[in-house]
């Protein structure tokens, strides 16, 4: 009775750790792609959407020939350069910029996940600045030039044994149907995904954190990830939440593991 | 034509017996317990947009006397709210069937 109960118990914990592995997760979730797009390599959608639609994806390009973004970029760079109040900079913190390869982070002081933008804004308080607002234009210019300098390196995060609760947690809020019109993230950007959302073709869950922050056409600005993901909630009728939220940071999380390996292609332009 | 009328007649004698049901206080506990209900989804991220609008428009027709109109947008808050509910106790325990299988 007790060997069988020790069994019991240990094909549990052995069930519960299954659940929370990360690569495991990444390569069933790539596998799932190429099954679905046996003609679209993993790698091509970096592009979202117009790696899935070629009629799309002219157009797009020809929109990169002078990409609405490009001013984005030099007014961050700007920003970049500027120093504090005790002469210090985001140098100082980030050196040339080049890091986004490496967010989010699980921290384990505090034990939640940062973001770029958070560590942006932890850069400036740690030098007596006041944090920028996390829907403000600046924080929006300083990430698009932290995106353009660190454009073609390879996401490359961790997820340590401490971090697995909240990956997990970014894990079940992306399977989760949400909202009045019952939708998951992963019902359109999965099972739906190649197919058309009235004019739109949704794209695949794989790469959808690599271009970010993203000029959108319809924004008619440059705005973060989680604008976009507060746009999603409340498409399906679910209430967004706050930018940088724990929930939001969590979701970058898993979402930017899912990319592991990908390489990173932001600022972008986007319908 | 007199059907009509009469049917007409047993309609608004119907409404007239509703709205002197109602009262001010039995429609704000409806809309408490909307609130609550969707308090509760919202902590658990599953706070619907359309909840709180009904709400709001049940609070607006409770300030403005129609009691009526109160008490049919606060049914209507109460159902999504619980339907909202419904659905964060469900996805608890089938969200990991949409994941794609390692």
């Amino acid at each position: 009775m007790i060997r069988g109960t020790v069994c019991l118990a240990a094909l549990l914990a052995g069930a519960g750790s299954a659940s929370a592995d990360p690569e495991s997760d990444r390569q069933a979730l790539a596998r799932y792609f190429e099954q679905r797009f046996p003609d679209v390599e993993v790698a091509a959608h970096i592009d979202g959407a117009y790696a899935l639609n070629a009629q799309t994806r002219e157009q797009w390009l020809a929109m990169e020939d002078f990409p609405p973004y490009e001013f984005s970029v030099d007014d961050g760079e700007v920003l970049f350069g500027a120093s504090f109040k005790d002469g210090s900079g985001y140098q100082d913190c980030f050196g040339d910029g080049n890091v986004k390869a490496h967010f989010p982070y699980f921290d384990l002081k505090e034990q939640s996940v940062v973001t770029l933008e958070l560590a942006i804004n932890d850069c400036r308080v740690a030098s007596g600045e006041e944090p920028l607002a996390y829907d403000g234009e600046d924080i929006a210019l300083l990430s698009a030039y932290m995106a353009f300098t660190s454009r073609d390196s390879v996401i490359d995060i961790e997820v340590p044994p401490e971090g697995l609760a909240a990956y997990e947690e970014g894990k079940q809020y992306y399977y989760s149907r949400r909202g009045q019109l019952n939708f998951s993230c992963s019902h359109c950007h999965m099972q739906m995904s190649g197919m058309k959302l009235r004019a739109e073709t949704l794209s695949a869950t794989i790469g959808h954190v690599t271009h970010w922050p993203v000029y959108r056409l319809k924004w008619q600005e440059i705005g973060p990830l989680h604008r976009r993901f507060k746009e999603c909630n409340e498409q399906v009728g679910a209430e967004g939440l706050e930018y940088q939220s724990e929930t939001y940071r969590n979701l970058e999380y898993f979402l930017t593991y899912m990319s592991q390996g990908l390489p990173l292609n932001g600022p972008a332009s986007r319908k | 034509m007199k059907r009509f009328i009469a049917l007409s007649s047993m309609l608004f004698v119907c409404l007239l017996a509703q709205a002197n049901q109602l009262t001010m206080e039995s429609v704000s506990e409806q809309i408490l317990q909307a609130e609550s209900l969707h308090q509760k989804a919202r902590t658990v991220g599953h706070g619907w947009v359309i909840t709180l609008k009904l709400i709001e428009q049940a609070k607006a027709a409770l300030a403005d006397d129609q009691l009526i109109k109160a008490d049919e947008l606060s049914k209507r808050a109460l159902g999504t709210a619980l339907a909202s509910v419904t659905q964060s106790i469900k996805e608890k325990r089938v969200w990991r069937s949409r994941k794609p299988s390692s």
